[in-house]
């Protein structure tokens, strides 16, 4: 994922207050931080809920974003690891059932194509790893994110994210091997 | 630096790379935009101001404190008077908020100024001292020692118990859930947090005996059992060394099939004892 062309000036207009600029980093950054998300998130449904939220905060604390290095792209998607954790947090608090096992409430009605399984296998296999081997992996890999901007995501090195990298990547054919074990045996398969 | 990533890796990343996009839908991603917009038109929300902060309480407390230190000394022809009036003021009001943040350098001077005075003097150090000391010394350290449970951007869960850490900490780079952990902390905001001042990880999962992780720019190198593929300077890559390194050969070569143990030469020109001999 690449920044915007004139993703610098954007953000100066949109500090100033310009709705046109605020709109155009929208565009630019909405679908992406809505995949992040959805992949991180048990429904579609929350996941709006939730870019919604970013790009809320993204309003509020564009007068104090600092265009020092940061991308903006890796501000954003910071916001939303950050406001997802939230979720989780308050989520656990509130004693709700854990949903991770729980399909998602809004896939495909006439039946799972093949593309809608296999994003749910992933999620599924990716709500299983801790949330920072979870992030690295969506940006790294879906989001096409290089290792720095993933590292300033994580608020890592880069070495570590190399390191990180290997052990996620482990931990993700590990959670992909039980679901299919699961799979197999609930379709009576030895 | 290319990192060497093994088959079942580059099928993964290649199986990630290709997972489905979702895509916002049309009327939500219009009804963020339009909630966005409109939360722009918003007068910005007054922070919220904490009642009475800490620094101010302090700086009203040493106010007083002169205020009290003028007048006694300045009126100690006239102590009948002063300690009538300004003794109750000082007395009860900063000693009820002075106990949270007041310095331990602020008792001598507390004593040494108002001690020689009469009764006002004795009502502020009976209700003062008591209050600050042990708020300045008792500083609570809680040891928690268990495997994480769980970990969560820079908070690592042990035994239900959510324990934040410097999201600088390094240690957050190489922990993994199941390992163990010894933690030193103080009480965060609920008895179920705990703000880390030392984490320190017992037991270390390291990757797989063939897999060397350089730490310091994530390079890998995987013996595959081969001797034509050197490690790099920075791998200990022990197994590699022991099979391969200078004056031990490996016994394959004429030994037929199964591996003999070898009386290398260092060149490679083992003589292998095995079974097909």
């Amino acid at each position: 994922m690449q920044p915007l062309s004139n993703e610098s000036q954007l953000i100066a207009r949109a500090k100033a207050g310009d709705r046109d600029a605020v709109s155009a980093l929208y565009e630019g950054y909405a679908q992406a931080v809505f995949r992040y998300v959805s992949y991180r998130v048990e429904s579609d449904m929350l996941a709006e809920d939730l870019t919604a939220d970013v790009f809320l905060r993204m309003v509020q604390g564009l007068p104090s974003y600092n265009d020092i290095g940061l991308p903006f792209g890796a501000w954003l998607f910071r916001i939303a690891a950050t406001r997802i954790a939230d979720h989780y947090r308050q989520k656990r608090r509130a004693a709700e059932p854990i949903s991770d096992s729980q399909p998602s409430d809004d896939t495909d009605p006439f039946g799972k194509t093949a593309k809608a399984e296999e994003r749910e296998h992933l999620r599924q296999a990716l709500a299983k790893l801790p949330q920072d081997y979870q992030t690295l992996l969506i940006l790294r890999f879906m989001q096409q994110l290089p290792h720095d901007q993933v590292a300033s995501v994580l608020n890592k090195s880069e070495g570590a994210i190399r390191v990180m990298q290997h052990r996620a990547l482990k931990a993700l054919a590990e959670a992909l091997g039980e679901h299919s074990k699961a799979r197999s045996y609930l379709r009576g398969e030895e | 630096m290319a990192d060497q990533l093994t088959p079942q890796e580059q099928n993964l990343i290649a199986r990630l790379q290709n997972a489905p996009q979702p895509e916002l839908r049309p009327e939500a991603f219009e009804a963020i935009r339009a909630q966005m917009l409109d939360a722009m038109n918003l007068p910005p929300a007054p922070a919220p101001t904490p009642p009475v902060s800490l620094p101010t309480i302090v700086g009203a407390l040493v106010v007083v404190i002169v205020i009290v230190g003028i007048v006694v000394i300045g009126g100690a022809g006239q102590q009948a008077s002063t300690t009538s009036t300004p003794a109750p003021p000082t007395a009860s009001v900063p000693a009820e908020i002075v106990t949270a943040e007041v310095t331990p350098e602020i008792v001598p001077s507390l004593t040494a100024t108002l001690e020689p005075t009469t009764t006002l003097t004795a009502e502020v150090t009976a209700e003062t001292t008591p209050e600050i000391t042990p708020e300045a010394t008792l500083d609570s350290v809680i040891i928690i020692e268990g495997p994480v449970d769980e970990i969560r951007d820079n908070v690592i869960v042990v035994y239900g118990i959510e324990i934040i850490v410097d999201p600088t900490d390094p240690v957050l780079a190489v922990i993994k859930i199941g390992d163990l952990v010894h933690v030193e902390g103080r009480p965060g905001d609920s008895p179920t947090i705990i703000i880390a001042i030392i984490v320190i990880i017992i037991n270390v999962d390291e990757p797989p005996d063939n897999v060397n992780v350089n730490p310091n720019t994530g390079e890998t190198w995987t013996d595959d059992g081969s001797c034509s593929n050197p490690p790099p300077d920075w791998a200990p890559a022990n197994g590699w060394r022991r099979r391969c390194g200078q004056g031990g050969g490996n016994g394959n070569n004429p030994g037929g099939n199964n591996p003999g143990q070898g009386n290398g030469n260092g060149n490679g020109n083992g003589r292998g004892n095995s079974d097909d001999d």
